[in-house]
């Protein structure tokens, strides 16, 4: 069985008219399922970054990807954006909820961009928001939430599709070490409780140590 | 299948951006709205507007000139052989002799240059509703020394019923060029009439066709026939009909055709001024791709959220397409129930507004019609609808197509 996700030798350089600037540099790195690995690393090393090659989200300049054994890099971005739906969740720092919309609602919006929104669906959300302790703010909006309170609308977001990889970059990097805290329980609790693969950004290595692998990106490679 | 290509998220995505959960709508979203429902209003009302007018001048001018005209440019002798066989032409109720043209009346020293029409009253008013048009005195006494002035000229010049007028035709001055003098006709004035069409009550006076006659010296001869039609969806047949069998210089044309030039204006102003009035939509159009536009870079993150959550670039920029679509859809509904309403009062409010500034009996004068008239036509209602709805969404397409040219990565970036 092919792992959960595999990168081979990726590089990345963003170009302009002030020259070429190297951000990843030969990283491989694989996955197995249910796997959770951490990677830390100085700000402005890649992380982000290799977030996004790996999420498809950016272009690489040369290297495999390989999303349960499929290579979107070969694919069209329709047929990446529908798969990229199915098969990874991303949390980020600061948590990009839709401002029109209500939490429930904008939990369900991830379901209803890769289509198939039904009661099932809706009860899972609410779930979901249980479990991270927003039974009672379903029809709140964003900004009446706690920045907390947000990204644990992220997670459920990034989890309504059952998604078989997570992708967290700094979840916790807006928030205070006591809700940092509940934040990142919530995280690590329902990855592992679904058997989520997990790919966890974190600058705090009292959180990184708590994921099966750990890694650091120095200047575009893995150390 | 239809699903797979046209996913119905952006639908609510657009929906929730205009009308967000738990608020009466954007602000933007309801200006927008506003903007294409005045365009609308303004568009349906003004071209319902002019084709009233023109579907009215149309039927004044058929009403009051007959459906087909039967002319040769020259007096017409024999009167009575062409009236037996126009008679017996298929579709054709009634054919009135007329003969026409202009002179100078004068009434208590205040002169007029109005239209005169001799006709023969028995035939006239099986071709025009004359009866109905006297507001003053008896069709019936209109003999050889009566006349009947139009409401508006009798005003003018001063006649009451019984008033004396003299009559000076164009013959007496081919006289007087042979040193002859004719005296001018004396006549009295036995009734007034009004079509309620201006430009027939501002001029025009009846008299019998052999007072005509002798004003214009055309002894027995005539100008003309006016006929009216059973049905003039058929007059293509009389038309024809008639062409094969009146003797060569007689002309059978109708009356709009006649009219033709006139009609061709109405035409060209109620075009013109769909133009000018779209420019309302256009404007209105342009401040939803503004709004839309800055929208786009407001939303540039959420739009990289879009992608990562597994939307392709070109469905999350669809959804702007779809903003501007809604913004025309609910503008368009709302701009025609408005312009359904004005048009409901339009008297209403026209004649409450010529109360207030005291200019009623400017407005009769000017505008031909007391009341206005309107012509709903569905084709009218169509083009205008699908134009803004359509227009409304090409607005949305600009800031759509910036917004599908946007990398996922670098909008979850950006800064704003
Ligand atoms: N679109 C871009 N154009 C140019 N340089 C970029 C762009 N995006 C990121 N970078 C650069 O790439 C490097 C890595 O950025 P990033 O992946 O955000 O690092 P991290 O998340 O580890 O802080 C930084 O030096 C940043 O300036
Ligand atoms: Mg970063």
């Amino acid at each position: 069985m092919s792992p959960l996700l595999t990168a081979h030798n990726l590089t990345k350089a963003f170009k302009g008219p002030w020259g070429s600037l190297s951000v990843i540099s030969g990283v491989s790195l694989s996955l197995n399922t249910g796997e959770s690995l951490s990677i830390r690393g100085e700000s402005g090393s890649g992380k982000t970054t290799l977030l996004h090659v790996l999420a498809g989200l950016e272009a690489v300049d040369s290297g495999e990807l390989f999303w349960e054994g499929e290579s979107p890099l070969s694919r069209s971005l329709a047929w990446q954006a529908k798969r990229r739906g199915l098969f990874l969740g991303l949390v980020f720092q600061s948590y990009y909820l839709v401002p029109e919309l209500n939490v429930l609602e904008n939990v369900l919006l991830a379901k209803r961009l890769v289509g198939g929104l039904d009661k099932a669906a809706e009860a899972r959300a609410e779930a979901l928001l249980l479990k991270a302790g927003l039974q009672n703010r379903l029809k709140h909006l964003p900004h009446q939430l706690s920045g907390g309170e947000r990204q644990r609308v992220a997670i459920a977001r990034a989890l309504i599709n059952q998604p078989r990889l997570l992708l967290a970059d700094e979840p916790t990097g807006n928030l205070d070490e006591k809700t940092a805290e509940t934040v990142m329980e919530l995280l690590l609790n329902l990855t592992a409780d679904a058997g989520v693969g997990l790919i966890l950004v974190t600058h705090n290595p009292e959180f990184a140590k708590r994921t099966q692998r750990q890694v650091v990106l120095h200047k575009g490679q893995l150390l | 299948m239809f699903k797979k290509y046209f996913p119905t998220w952006p639908f609510y995505l657009a929906f929730k951006q205009l009308f967000p959960t738990g608020r009466k709508g954007s602000f933007f979203a309801w200006m927008a709205t506003c903007g294409v429902m005045l365009g609308v209003m303004v568009l349906i009302v003004v071209q319902c507007v002019m084709g009233g007018f023109g579907a009215e001048i149309k039927r004044l001018v058929v009403e009051t000139g007959g459906d087909i005209r039967v002319e040769s440019g020259f007096p017409i002798m024999e009167r009575a052989a062409i009236q037996a066989q126009l008679d017996k032409a298929p579709g054709v109720v009634a054919a009135a002799p007329y003969a026409q043209g202009v002179v100078m009346l004068q009434c208590g020293g205040r002169p007029a240059f109005p239209y005169i029409k001799g006709i023969d009253v028995e035939r006239e008013r099986q071709v025009v509703p004359l009866d109905r048009y006297m507001t003053v005195g008896d069709l019936n006494d209109l003999d050889e020394d009566g006349i009947i002035i139009s409401t508006q000229l009798a005003a003018s010049i001063g006649a009451i019923l019984g008033s004396r007028v003299s009559v000076y035709s164009p013959l007496m001055l081919e006289k007087l060029e042979n040193d002859e003098v004719l005296l001018p006709k004396e006549l009295q004035v036995v009734g007034f009439f009004e079509t309620g069409w201006n430009q027939v009550d501002g001029k025009t006076v009846l008299v019998s066709l052999e007072t005509m006659q002798s004003l214009y010296g055309l002894e027995t001869g005539i100008h003309g026939f006016a006929l009216r039609l059973k049905d003039t969806k058929k007059e293509d047949a009389t038309l024809e009909w008639l062409s094969a069998h009146l003797p060569v210089p007689l002309r059978a044309y109708t009356v709009l055709e006649a009219n033709h030039d006139l009609l061709f204006i109405l035409r060209l102003e109620k075009t013109v001024l769909f133009f000018i009035t779209l420019f309302v939509i256009l404007v209105a159009a342009f401040s939803i791709t503004s709004s839309l536009m800055t929208a786009v870079v407001r939303k540039t993150r959420e739009l990289g959220l879009l992608c990562a959550l597994g939307a392709s670039p070109s469905n999350a920029a669809f959804c702007f397409c779809i903003q501007g679509f809604l913004i025309g859809l609910v503008g368009t509904t709302l701009g025609t129930l408005g312009a359904g309403l004005a048009l409901f009062f339009r008297n209403d409010v026209v004649h409450a507004f010529a109360r207030l500034t005291h200019s009623e009996e400017a407005l009769v004068r000017f505008y031909q019609f007391s009341n206005i008239p309107v012509e709903y036509a569905k084709e009218d209602f169509l083009l205008i609808i699908i134009l803004s709805i359509y227009i409304s969404t090409l607005a949305g397409l600009l800031p759509a197509l910036r917004a599908s040219r946007l990398k996922p990565a670098e909008a979850l970036r950006s800064e704003v």
